[in-house]
Formats: structure tokens, C-alpha cells, sequence
């Protein structure tokens, strides 16, 4: 098949951008997202241009580096699917496609189709993790964990980190992103010791690195690739609201 | 040359133990004198990284990817081994070591994969402590699920994202040392080179993948834990950044390179659609626990799955290998389905696939219990192919995957070079000539917290600090080869892009040093590679310069590696005039068509080290000893 | 004072002082059908002026965090995609700064015209007025739509389960709010 692109140049963080039409021509409906990409890049390349640039690494959908909106939805029309993962079957022959980046204040742009997500390292680097020392832990049964637990703490852990939730999000706040991490740690009791102070540092790095505030649009949870659900935002309002009763959040640095 | 391995001498259960006790130390407060740069960001990377850190050193972690948390242990979906025997099934750790070594089918060091499978339950507590969500039972205690090429479940598990999670514990860890500032990250930051300054690892250079900008940053030790070389194939499972840069560069530099012809081809990947296919997805082998894997016995049956009964079905595995069946070593059954789709049985349109069929078990136990062990498996599966795997079987071929040769490294993970230590699937320890399932994650959780964070004091007890700078000669030279080397590449400008030698050099990999080996191919891939080199050095076609981030540059430098490396593959590949597990040479085979060794003359480890790309390389021996297993005939039948 | 500077606890803020005029609005409701319901407010003396001091001390909290929230959210974006879908969001959510400057405004002219009588036209016998308090009942009733389901979100007080049902009670009331209080428009109207 064949296709109309419309899809985002910007030569460096200082560059405007602009959209640019592309023509995707002999377009296979096996092809993945990416694959399609890459044609129309080899295209490009023999043409003496320069070729689209995006992250992606893995392309099974489970490291998180593929990040594009298009036709103004992240990852692309098919639910619970990372670009990667998009396959041509999901498009219709001759119809137009807009392919942007990540939009948001905490992600600049550095080329192209390539944000710098690095904002989201640092909401973890604030606590997002088991203050644990390599070496003398108990025995791995010694602390039983109810199946429960442990599946809603998969659930919640399933996050890839693609920033899919604050490129949805018309407010730019990464609330999913912090809650999925919050939610996992708090539903073990290993994690349960830092609860309180966790919450508290990691939401006040989330402000800090420039996200904007939740206010329930659930546009993340529609968006997300792995189904991370809002549910988590609420767990982590509750497990805030309990902090203030430990005076967590004034302690925190 | 003979290499030693320098294990340690006494009882097997004991040698580590041992060498815990030999090794110097290094007191507290001397270790923040102490800067160590570590390479790579997947399980060996930052579980190392961040015990580092934590111990009290200067750590420098350098990682291709935007964060470290993508490193491709990311993928991984099986599993990790250990010998806690919760099931109570017989388990131990001599069984975990006995099957690794038998699994790899001899040829590998009995120290190391004892060490291993002895830490392998330390892992598995560090790793809950983490918080790393593995499936549990409803009594809240840890579930266990069997995997190829072993009889009793030892595998943990958390759904079909195992290496995720565990990732995410490690890079948990690495945040936590980023914070207090004991680690240093280098996001979207290439090696390109290894510096030696006397002999010994004290610097990398590295590419700035975002300005360019070519540095060196130096250090009093390296680790490398940059993972396989499994996309010298092309396509593989590997990510499409995965290289052989790292491991490479610092062979060019006299770090010998170990059993590089030992590369993992996994049965279970979804078939190739198309030419423009980029890169080939696992699905995990833990599927063979519930599926059965069949083709019809009529050659090119074109009928539907379901119309074909059951006594018109060719059940191969089973039938070959009756007692393992359709959980027989990744090699063997990888092999077998190769053979039976060149025979003519294969599935699909381009005949090159075999089914993996759940109909047995969506009938018992049931739809719901298949849904949770494998659900964003069999997710994955139809957004990639289309196919509702619940309603017809799967179809599967076997896909390069993993690598087990890589650079040597004594008992201690250092490499001949002083200094330079290599960890996880960049090293060729533990794994001879086949790796088993759910050990990948074993070995790179293992050497990065519990190994190194040891053997790496001995090294920096013997030598002064921060003596070396970035302004010396030999880092100077190393960023001048660099930049020359740069420019070279974008001064071709030739026709062909670099994808296209990419998918050239896979089709001389997977054609004549892939699942099956032979010495005419052997030495036709000899002749094709240089040529191939040769071409891409005249009419290699890059856009762009080496002042911007340049995805195309990146590349470039991957493939030209690779160019070079493949032929070091063939080589070993036809020094080694046997068959053993990943390796098979279809000159040596039993008369049944199984994998014929050769323990009298090749029972050892073939190192490499680098002489010149137009001169080949020298071969340097380190023989395996073999005094607590008997070295017998794999056999799974 | 790490409470109200912390994201979630301004939003927890934002939605119990919202809440709280919820509830006055639930009992403000039957209010105006049933006199003698009224006339015990008054009756009780000081604690009209607890409630009053209350609401007022919402009023003020809730639009002075509900706009330093838009205004940092409006920050955080980076320019607006050249093609956008809505997956979830709904019209009333993606307007609550604008609803709730409205509903601001209309209840202030409402203490004015009722409470103080400031402005002394009834809506029963001034058109515009009655228009202007369709148009500001539809703005609170906008505001509710999003805001009553919010609470329960940001109190934390959703699972798997409740979420749908707690969305659709929300938007239920904001409705029937919205039809008590328009009928005593049109009622008084007609």
C-alpha cells in the first residue's frame, strides 16, 4: 500500500520544526510501524537526505525507547501496542498519517522524532526503589507476599518507562509514570518501610523536573502500551494522604 | 600460548570460598580513590554498577540507550534458575551446575558455573528484596516453573517479563547510588575505544551519540558489560542497537576473544515475514511447557492446522527425544526443526516454521491458566503475526538469540588485559557451547553482584590510584583513531546503505556460520566476508556528519565491527572440527544425526587474539579439566 | 507547609474544599422547594456563620489552587500536537479552569443578588437574569460533572471496581443538581 506521511523535523532543540511530507510507497501490511519507518528512511538515504530520526531499540515492546504520536495519539491507534509492536494491517491504503514526538515541557526535543526523557530517571532516582544493600537479605520465603499483592505489584511494574502517559497527558504530568512505581513498591512489604517518604519525594520530583499536575483526564491510562491503570494514581493519593499522618513529607529533603 | 583460568585449587564446593579469602581488599576509605567505568546498563551493567557504588568506589556507567533501564536483559521473558529446590523435586546446587555443564555440553569452566549455581540463590533473595514482583503460590511463597534442558522447576519467574523486572530491580539499585552520587550515568554515550596505558585498562573512549562530541574519560579499572554479538546475523532477537563495538574494540586493543563460534539459535521465535523484516521477536521457551511442537507429515500439506488429525501429525520432538520431548536443549530442538523444514514439512508460506500447539492444554488445564502464564506472550504473538494463537496453533522457527563465546576472562572475570573485566554475556564463561534457559539472567545478576564487586578489590589493592588522565598520550591517540576512523566513514559516500550490508553480512552468517556448519561453507564464508568488507569500505552511503546525533554514523560503526568480527566467528568456527552444543559441524555427527564431540583433541576454551585484520588471528589454548563430572554424550533422548 | 506544595496535596485540597461546596449545594438544593428547611439555617445563629466562613475559606482555597494548577499544567506543555484525539477526556474535564471561573463568577453575582441583594433584580422578573443563571447553572453543573468523580480519585478512594460506578454516580448528581435547580428557574419563570 501506499502512503501520505506527515512527519516531524526538527534538526536540534533550537530548531523550530516543522512537519514534512513524505511519500511511504510499496508498503507491505506485515510490515511493523518501524519497518515502514525504515523503508522510507533507505528511501531517503538514496535520495541524498537525511533520514528520519527515532528512538527504538528493542522492538518487541518491552524496553520503552519507541516513542510517537500518531494522528495525535502515543504509540498509535492500536490499544496496548508500543510503535514497535504497530503493525501496517492497523492502516488504511492511501490515507495520511502525522507522526509527531512527545510533547511536553520536561521533554525537549533533541532531533526529530527524539525526546530526552531523562526527567523520568529522575523522579526514580528520588525513591523510586528498595533502599536495599547488595548482600545479607533474609531468605527469598521468609517474607510471604499474598498472590494478590504480588500480582497488583506485577501490575503496576509492568511500566516500560516510555513516557507514552505524559505525551497523552494534556496537563504534561507524569502521575501514571510515578504512581506505577509507587503503587509496585507500597503493594510489598519489602517496599512498605519507605512507603511514606516515597511518595513524598517522588511526587515533589515529578514537579520539580517540570511535569504539570493530574486532574483525572485518564488520557495516560488510554494511552498507555502496557495497560497501566489509574487506579495506581488513586493508591498513590491514598498512600500520600496517609504520609501527612506520619509527617513524612516534611522530613523529606 | 596456554592460558589459565587460575581457579582456585581444593574441592569444588570450596573454590570460591576459597578465592573470597585470597582476594586483597580495599579499605573504605581508599575506595572512593578508587574510579571504575562500567559499560552497559543490563543486569551485569547495573547490578555491578550499583554494588560498586554502593561498596564506595567512583563509578562511571555508560549506556548507548536514552535511560539504563533499557538494556536489552530487558527482553528476556522466561525466566532465572535457581537451586533453592522449594518444589522439593531433587533440586541442588550440583544438579544446577551438573546440568549447566552438561547443557553446555562441556565446555565450560567447572569453577565458574559451580560459583554460579551456588550464588544463584542469593540472587534470588536480593532480588526479592528489591522487590522484584515474582509469581507467587496462594500461600504467598514463591512459584517455580520448569524450562528446558532440566527435569526439576527451578525457574522463578514474574509473568512473561522476568528480565524486566529484575532489570528494574538492578536499575533501582543504580538510581539509588545515582542519587548519593557514588555513580556517574552517561546516557546515549557509545564506547568506541579501551585505552591501556603499560598494558593495563585505564580508559575508555566513548562517543557523545547526541553531540557527537568524541571523549575519553579515564578510570583505574573497566568492566565491560556491553552483552552478545548475536546481530552479526542481522536479524536476531537481539535489540537493534545490541553490537559487538565494545567487546571488539577492546579485542582490537589484545583482549583475546573466547569461543566466538558459540552462538545460541532459539527454537521459539515467530517466523520471518518479509525482506524488509528488521529484527526477529522470542517468544519465550517456557511455552514448550504446555505446547507440543508438530508438522504434518505430508510434505507441503496446505491444509489449516485443525483439519489435519492428530495420526496425519509428526510430533518430532517427542518422537526424537522421547524422555526431554518438547523440552529438549534450545540447540537440539532448534536443529530439529530446521532439518524438518528442509526436508520440505515446514508450515506456513515460507515453509520455514513448525507449530506450537496449545490444544492440549487449553483443554486441560484450561484457557485461564494459559492466560496467565502466557497471556502478553500469546498478546504479543497476534499483534505481530495477525493470529489468534488461542484458536490456532502457533508457528515458530528458530532465531539467533544469544551468545555464548566472548571475551576470555580468568575465575575472576578479568580479561588478559589487566584492568579489564568482562561480565554477563560479553564474557564466554559459563555457558560453553550452549546456554540453558532462565541461566542468561543467572550469570549476569551473578557477576555483577556477587562476583566483581569481590575479585575486581584484588586487581585495585595491587595498583595506585587515579594515576592516569584523560591528557596522556595514549588517550590522545585513542580520540584521534577515533575521529580519523569517523571521518573515514563519512567520507565514502557511497551507494549502498549500511542496513543493506547488514542484511548481506546476516545472509553469509545465517547460510554458512549459522545452525549448521561446514568446513566448504566455512571457507566460502572466508572468502565472501572480506569482500563484503571491502565493499561496504568503498561504497558505504552515510548522511550526515559526525558533529550531530547521526543514527546512520551509529551504525555504521556497528556493521563495520561486525564486518570484521564475523570472520573471527568462521575461523573458530572451522578450527573446531567437532560438534558441540550451539556448534555443529555436519562433517561430525553420531550416525542418528546428533552432535559428535571430540574431547580428545578439542576439550578446550580457543582464545583469539587480534593481529592485524588482514592478518588472522592467533589461536591461544586454555584446556578444560573435568574432575567432578564425567564427561559424557549429551543425551536427551 | 510540604502538603499544599506537593502536587497531590493541592489537588487534595482542591477537591475537599470543592466537595465541601458540594455538600452545601446538595442541602441548598431542597432548600428552595421546601421553605420551612430553609428557615431552620438562620434559625441555628452563629453556626450560619461557621458555615459561611467555611464556604468562603473553600471558595477561596479552591480557585486560588485550581488556577495556580492550570496555570503550572499550561506550563508543562510544550506546544499543542498538529493533530489531536482524545482518548478518555471529556469536554468537561478539559474545561474546568473556564467552568470554574464561571461558576466563580456566577455565584458571586448570585451572594449578591440573594443573600445581600446588592443587585436587585429577581430572576422571575428580569429575562437576562434568569438566562444568567441557566448559563451559570450549566457551568457549575459542567464543573460537577468532572469534579464530583474527581474527589473520589484524588481522595484515593477508588479500586479496580469502583472507579466506573463512582464516574457515573459523579456525573449522575452533577445532572440532577443541574435539573433542581434549573426547574426553580423555569418554574418561577413560567
Amino acid at each position: 500500500m501506499n502512503l501520505t506521511l506527515f512527519v516531524w523535523r526538527q534538526k536540534g532543540p533550537d530548531d523550530k520544526g516543522r512537519l514534512e511530507q513524505l511519500n511511504a510507497k510499496d508498503i507491505s501490511l506485515e510490515m511493523s510501524f518501524l519497518e515502514m519507518l525504515d523503508t522510507v528512511n533507505e528511501g531517503l538515504i538514496k535520495d541524498g537526505k537525511e533520514p528520519i530520526a527515532f528512538d527504538h531499540d528493542c522492538r518487541e515492546g518491552i524496553c520503552g525507547m519507541c516513542s510517537q504520536v500518531i494522528n495525535g495519539v502515543p504509540h498509535g491507534p492500536q490499544e496496548k501496542t508500543t510503535v514497535c509492536q504497530l503493525h501496517m494491517r492497523n492502516f488504511k491504503d492511501g490515507g495520511s498519517i502525522y507522526i509527531e514526538p512527545w510533547r511536553a515541557r520536561a521533554f525537549p526535543v533533541i532531533k526529530d522524532l527524539i525526546v530526552d526523557r531523562s526527567a523520568l530517571d529522575r523522579i526514580i532516582q528520588a525513591g523510586g526503589y528498595i533502599s536495599v544493600h547488595t548482600g545479607g537479605v533474609p531468605e527469598a520465603n521468609a517474607v510471604l507476599v499474598p498472590k494478590e499483592d504480588a500480582d497488583t505489584a506485577m501490575d503496576a511494574s509492568e511500566c516500560i518507562g516510555c513516557g507514552a502517559c505524559v505525551a497523552a497527558c494534556p496537563n504534561g504530568s507524569a502521575m501514571l509514570f510515578t504512581a506505577a512505581k509507587v503503587s509496585h513498591l507500597a503493594m510489598l512489604p519489602q517496599g512498605r518501610t519507605e512507603a511514606a517518604r516515597r511518595v513524598c519525594v517522588m511526587t515533589e520530583a515529578m514537579m520539580q523536573q517540570g511535569f504539570g499536575n493530574c486532574s483525572n483526564h485518564y488520557e495516560c491510562q488510554a494511552a498507555c502500551p502496557k495497560g497501566i491503570r489509574v487506579q495506581f494514581i488513586a493508591k498513590l493519593n491514598r498512600e500520600f494522604i496517609k504520609a501527612q499522618f506520619k509527617g513524612a513529607c516534611r522530613k523529606s529533603p | 600460548m596456554i592460558l589459565d583460568g587460575k581457579c582456585p585449587s581444593g574441592p569444588l564446593s570450596e573454590k570460591w570460598d576459597k578465592r573470597c579469602r585470597e582476594l586483597k581488599l580495599v579499605s573504605p576509605a581508599n575506595k572512593r580513590r578508587y574510579r571504575i567505568i562500567v559499560v552497559g546498563t543490563g543486569l551485569a551493567g547495573a547490578s555491578a554498577a550499583a554494588t560498586l557504588g554502593e561498596l564506595g568506589y567512583n563509578v562511571e556507567a555508560f549506556c548507548f540507550q536514552d535511560s539504563p533501564r533499557r538494556g536489552h536483559s530487558i527482553a528476556a521473558q522466561g525466566g532465572i534458575n535457581a537451586a533453592k529446590n522449594y518444589p522439593n523435586d531433587g533440586d541442588s546446587i550440583f544438579r544446577l551446575f551438573h546440568d549447566t555443564i552438561k547443557g553446555g555440553d562441556f565446555r565450560s569452566r567447572e569453577a565458574n558455573v559451580y560459583r554460579l549455581a551456588m550464588l544463584s540463590n542469593n540472587i534470588i533473595d536480593q532480588c526479592v528484596a528489591q522487590g522484584v514482583p515474582f509469581a507467587r503460590d496462594y500461600a504467598g511463597y514463591l512459584d517455580n516453573r520448569s524450562f528446558g534442558g532440566a527435569q526439576v522447576s527451578r525457574t522463578f519467574y514474574a509473568r512473561g517479563q522476568t528480565g524486566q523486572q529484575l532489570l528494574l530491580g538492578a536499575y533501582g539499585a543504580l538510581s539509588r547510588q545515582i542519587k548519593a552520587g557514588t555513580v556517574k550515568l552517561h546516557p546515549r554515550t557509545e564506547m568506541l575505544d579501551l585505552v591501556l596505558i603499560n598494558g593495563e585498562a585505564k580508559g575508555i573512549t566513548v562517543r557523545d551519540l547526541v553531540s557527537g562530541r568524541i571523549e575519553s574519560h579515564s578510570a583505574d579499572a573497566v568492566c565491560l558489560c556491553t552483552g552478545g554479538y548475536a546481530n552479526v546475523y542481522y536479524l536476531s532477537t537481539n535489540a537493534m542497537g545490541s553490537n559487538v563495538t565494545a567487546t571488539y574494540r577492546a579485542d582490537k586493543k589484545g583482549a583475546f576473544c573466547a569461543n566466538p563460534c558459540f552462538t545460541q539459535i532459539h527454537p521459539t521465535c515467530i517466523p520471518v515475514s518479509g525482506d524488509y523484516q528488521s529484527k526477529l521477536t522470542l517468544m519465550s521457551e517456557s511455552l514448550r511447557n504446555d505446547g507440543r511442537v508438530w508438522v504434518p507429515k505430508m510434505k507441503g500439506d496446505k491444509r489449516s492446522a485443525h483439519e489435519i488429525p492428530a495420526e496425519e501429525r509428526d510430533y518430532f520432538l517427542e518422537r526424537k527425544y522421547p524422555a526431554y520431548g518438547d523440552l529438549a536443549p534450545r540447540d537440539i530442538a532448534s536443529r530439529a526443526a530446521k532439518e524438518i523444514c528442509d526436508e520440505g514439512f515446514g508450515t506456513g508460506n515460507s515453509g520455514r516454521g513448525v507449530y506450537l500447539d496449545f490444544a492440549d492444554t487449553l483443554k486441560h488445564p484450561g484457557e485461564v491458566k494459559i492466560r496467565e502464564r502466557y497471556g502478553n506472550l500469546f498478546e504479543m504473538y497476534e499483534k505481530i503475526t495477525g493470529e489468534d494463537a488461542y484458536k490456532q496453533p502457533m508457528r515458530i522457527y528458530p532465531a539467533p538469540h544469544y551468545t555464548m563465546g566472548g571475551l576470555w576472562v580468568d575465575y575472576n572475570l578479568q580479561s588478559n588485559i589487566p584492568g579489564l573485566f568482562v561480565l554477563g554475556e560479553a564474557n564466554f564463561s559459563d555457558h560453553g557451547a550452549n546456554r540453558l534457559g532462565a541461566s542468561a539472567l543467572m550469570q549476569g545478576l551473578a557477576d555483577g553482584y556477587f562476583i566483581v564487586p569481590y575479585t575486581i578489590a584484588d586487581y585495585l589493592a595491587r595498583t595506585m590510584p587515579g594515576k592516569a588522565g584523560t591528557d596522556g598520550p595514549e588517550f590522545k591517540k585513542s580520540r584521534e583513531d577515533a575521529e580519523t576512523f569517523t571521518k573515514k566513514l563519512l567520507s565514502i559516500k557511497g551507494r549502498k546503505t549500511v542496513n543493506e550490508f547488514h542484511r548481506e553480512l546476516g545472509r553469509i552468517m545465517w547460510d554458512h556460520v549459522g545452525m549448521t556448519r561446514s568446513e566448504d561453507g566455512l571457507k566460502r564464508a572466508l572468502e565472501l566476508l572480506p569482500e563484503l568488507r571491502a565493499e561496504f569500505h568503498e561504497n558505504v552511503n552515510i548522511p550526515g556528519s559526525g558533529g550531530e546525533l547521526n543514527q546512520e554514523l551509529e551504525k555504521a560503526g556497528r556493521v563495520a565491527d561486525f564486518l570484521e568480527f564475523a570472520e573471527l566467528m568462521a575461523r573458530d568456527a572451522l578450527l573446531r572440527n567437532e560438534s558441540c552444543g550451539g556448534h555443529f559441524r555436519t562433517e561430525y555427527q553420531m550416525p542418528d544425526g546428533e552432535a559428535k564431540r571430540d574431547d580428545e583433541n578439542f576439550c578446550y576454551v580457543a582464545a583469539w587474539e587480534f593481529r592485524g585484520v588482514d592478518n588472522g588471528p592467533e589461536l591461544h589454548k586454555e584446556p578444560l579439566k573435568f574432575e567432578n563430572v564425567e564427561l559424557a554424550t549429551r543425551s536427551y533422548k | 507547609m510540604g502538603f499544599i506544595k506537593n502536587t497531590v496535596g493541592r489537588k487534595v485540597v482542591i477537591a475537599v474544599t470543592g466537595q465541601l461546596m458540594v455538600v452545601f449545594i446538595i442541602f441548598h438544593l431542597p432548600g428552595n422547594y421546601f421553605n420551612p428547611w430553609a428557615m431552620t439555617f438562620p434559625a441555628i445563629g452563629s453556626f450560619i456563620w461557621i458555615v459561611r466562613l467555611a464556604l468562603l475559606l473553600s471558595f477561596v482555597l479552591h480557585a486560588f489552587f485550581g488556577i495556580q494548577s492550570e496555570l503550572e499544567n499550561h506550563k508543562a506543555r510544550s506546544g499543542p500536537y498538529a493533530v489531536t484525539k482524545s482518548l478518555s477526556t471529556t469536554f468537561a474535564a478539559k474545561t474546568m479552569i473556564w467552568s470554574g471561573i464561571l461558576s466563580g463568577v456566577f455565584i458571586i453575582f448570585h451572594l449578591l443578588n440573594i443573600t445581600v441583594s446588592v443587585i436587585d433584580e429577581s430572576f422571575q422578573d428580569n429575562y437576562a437574569v434568569a438566562i444568567g443563571y441557566a448559563i451559570g447553572l450549566s457551568a457549575v453543573c459542567l464543573h460537577l460533572y468532572h469534579g464530583i468523580a474527581s474527589f473520589f480519585q484524588t481522595m484515593g478512594w477508588n479500586s479496580e471496581k469502583s472507579l466506573p460506578a463512582v464516574t457515573s454516580i459523579g456525573k449522575g448528581m452533577a445532572l440532577l443538581l443541574f435539573g433542581g435547580f434549573i426547574c426553580i428557574v423555569i418554574l418561577n419563570r413560567g
